[in-house]
């Protein structure tokens, strides 16, 4: 569903065909089948280097499960998802472990996606310790210069979580994700669980650094405002289903899908009511 | 408030933690220091100087073989530690397994380990250890045995319940998603997480091992004769009761007070060893 003219150049970063994934529920009724839920329903979509991709839609539509299923973290029932023309569920474990470098992940809650028990300095050297071979040296050096791309200092790294403010959890969360230098980081509605004026400081971050370390964004967001700052080009979810799909600007101006309009029609606005 | 406060200030301040530390602390040194000296030899006999009153030479006085009662007690809180060492030591390590696997691996794996411990749940404990004592013969070694056998679910359940919380987790996602698998997770991530719940429940097993050890000796089926235990001198002491109560109170105020010492330390330890929970004191 590629717009033409909205190519940015570069390459195809993350492709996702025809992705199903269904879940079952414990069963309810000894006669009846198992209730399942059918979290995404035929999504597809192609994510270029450079271009940051927005998913919005209402909870429960789909669109955590998408992103983890990008990240490999959900098996999907049926559909593909490739990396850098790697499918992600048919190469080896090894092979992804060592794909995931090039891809990262930032969560919705600040506070549990931390653990409490790290110090600050080993929860950013995470993904480094796992998937590259660093001397301790470097791996210093690296933790603090992640520290301070976030606008953190290096002395936090010898605190524990329960020390910081969820708007600079938030920023630990970033630099961990930063660390092995990703192509993709993947944000699953990572200031929905921030004040106003914290999230409007974490989505300025979230840019500076696009800028400095040339990193692309999938982010998810069920808030338009979030999506139309930081997004190129966006896809609407509901039920499963990607309703519609193009440059930020277009969806905005002139939405094509009714449910679109729905969530448009649904943002408050600060204008007073004539 | 307490959020600055080191780890050793919040220990002094925790009362009960004080307290089951010094009762523990006392519990430890005194079989510690029964090793090297007692009193008097606790299993020389002396029938001249049996019954005998509290004197300075006796300080709590001698029981019916005129063995001198204070350097009993000593020896015994020797027999009354390793029990609890060696029973808890295996249940933690094989039940703490246990748990972690089923948590990790889930499914079949889960599902058989925890019905195999609803199994031995379904069986009072110390019934149990009677009749595996009965049939491997008595001696501390096997008393020890059964009641870390039987310790095994108790930390295989707990263990398995606290994971599974952890498991959920947002962090675990994120150490899944930076390319760590089941086994690191559950070292890195899981088990420094549930170590709290650990120590509590640890502390509280070694209180109910020491109880459990009394018991068994207490029916003669636990450490055998001269071996000094609490357990052996509360059954003899209650053909004697009438004739000597203080016989049944010494060791009767060993076992309790070493309990209680235990179990207050087991709840001033989850309070004090775990941050976030400081933090909102």
């Amino acid at each position: 569903m590629t717009q033409p003219g909205a190519n940015g150049g570069g390459e195809t970063l993350v492709e996702v065909f025809d992705l199903h994934k269904h879940y079952t529920l414990p069963k309810e009724s000894l006669f009846r089948a198992a209730p399942r839920v059918f979290a995404l329903n035929g999504v597809s979509f192609s994510i270029k280097t450079g271009r940051s991709f927005g998913v919005v839609g209402e909870s429960g539509c789909g669109k955590s499960t998408l992103a983890r299923a990008v990240m490999g973290l959900e098996t999907p029932t049926s559909g593909r998802v490739l990396f850098r023309e790697h499918d992600i569920n048919a190469i080896g474990r090894e092979e992804l472990r060592q794909l995931r470098r090039n891809f990262q992940m930032v969560f919705q809650d600040p506070f549990g996606s931390l653990d409490p028990r790290q110090k600050v300095g080993r929860i950013i050297g995470e993904p480094m310790d796992a998937l590259e071979r660093v001397s301790s040296d470097e791996r210093q050096g690296r933790v603090v210069e992640a520290l301070e791309a976030v606008g953190l200092k290096a002395i936090d790294m010898d605190k524990y979580p329960h020390e910081f403010s969820g708007g600079q959890r938030q920023r630990i969360a970033i630099a961990r994700a930063l660390i092995t230098r990703p192509a993709l980081i993947v944000a699953d509605e990572p200031v929905s669980a921030l004040d106003v004026s914290v999230q409007a400081q974490v989505l300025n971050l979230l840019q500076d650094l696009q800028d400095e370390f040339n990193v692309t964004y999938m982010l998810i967001s069920h808030d338009l405002a979030v999506v139309e700052y930081v997004c190129d080009e966006v896809a609407v979810m509901s039920e499963g289903k990607i309703v519609e799909h193009g440059p930020t600007e277009q969806i905005f101006s002139d939405p094509q899908h009714e449910y679109t309009r729905t969530l448009l029609d649904a943002v408050p606005q600060v204008a007073p009511p004539r | 408030m307490g959020a600055n406060l080191t780890f050793v200030q919040r220990c002094i301040r925790h009362r009960s933690f004080v307290a089951g530390g010094i009762l523990s602390g006392a519990l430890v040194g005194i079989a510690l220091l029964s090793v090297v000296w007692t009193p008097h030899n606790p299993i020389k006999m002396n029938i001249r100087g049996r019954f005998a009153d509290p004197t300075w030479n006796h300080l709590l006085g001698t029981d019916q073989f005129g063995r001198d009662i204070l350097s009993i007690i000593m020896s015994g809180a020797q027999n009354s530690i390793t029990v609890g060492v060696v029973a808890v030591g295996i249940g933690l390590f094989f039940g703490v397994s246990l748990g972690l696997l089923a948590s990790a691996r889930r499914g079949w794996w889960e599902e058989i380990i925890m019905r195999m411990s609803d199994f031995m749940f379904a069986f009072p404990a110390i019934l149990l250890a009677i009749m595996l004592v009965a049939t491997i013969g008595p001696g501390a070694v096997n008393a020890i045995v059964a009641i870390g056998i039987f310790s095994i679910p108790v930390f295989a359940r707990l263990t398995r319940g606290a994971a599974n919380a952890v498991w959920a987790r947002e962090f675990v996602l994120a150490a899944r998603a930076a390319g760590k698998g089941r086994f690191r997770i559950t070292v890195e991530h899981i088990l420094p997480n549930i170590v709290s719940v650990l120590v509590v429940q640890t502390t509280i097993q070694f209180a109910l091992a020491i109880l459990a050890e009394a018991a068994l000796s207490y029916l003669g089926i636990g450490s055998q004769p001269p071996t000094p235990s609490w357990g052996r001198m509360l059954s003899e002491a209650q053909t004697m009761i009438f004739l000597n109560p203080w016989l049944a109170v010494y060791p009767g105020l060993a076992i309790a007070m070493s309990v209680l010492g235990l179990n207050l330390l087991g709840d001033g330890l989850r309070d004090v060893i775990d941050p976030r929970l400081a933090r909102e004191r």
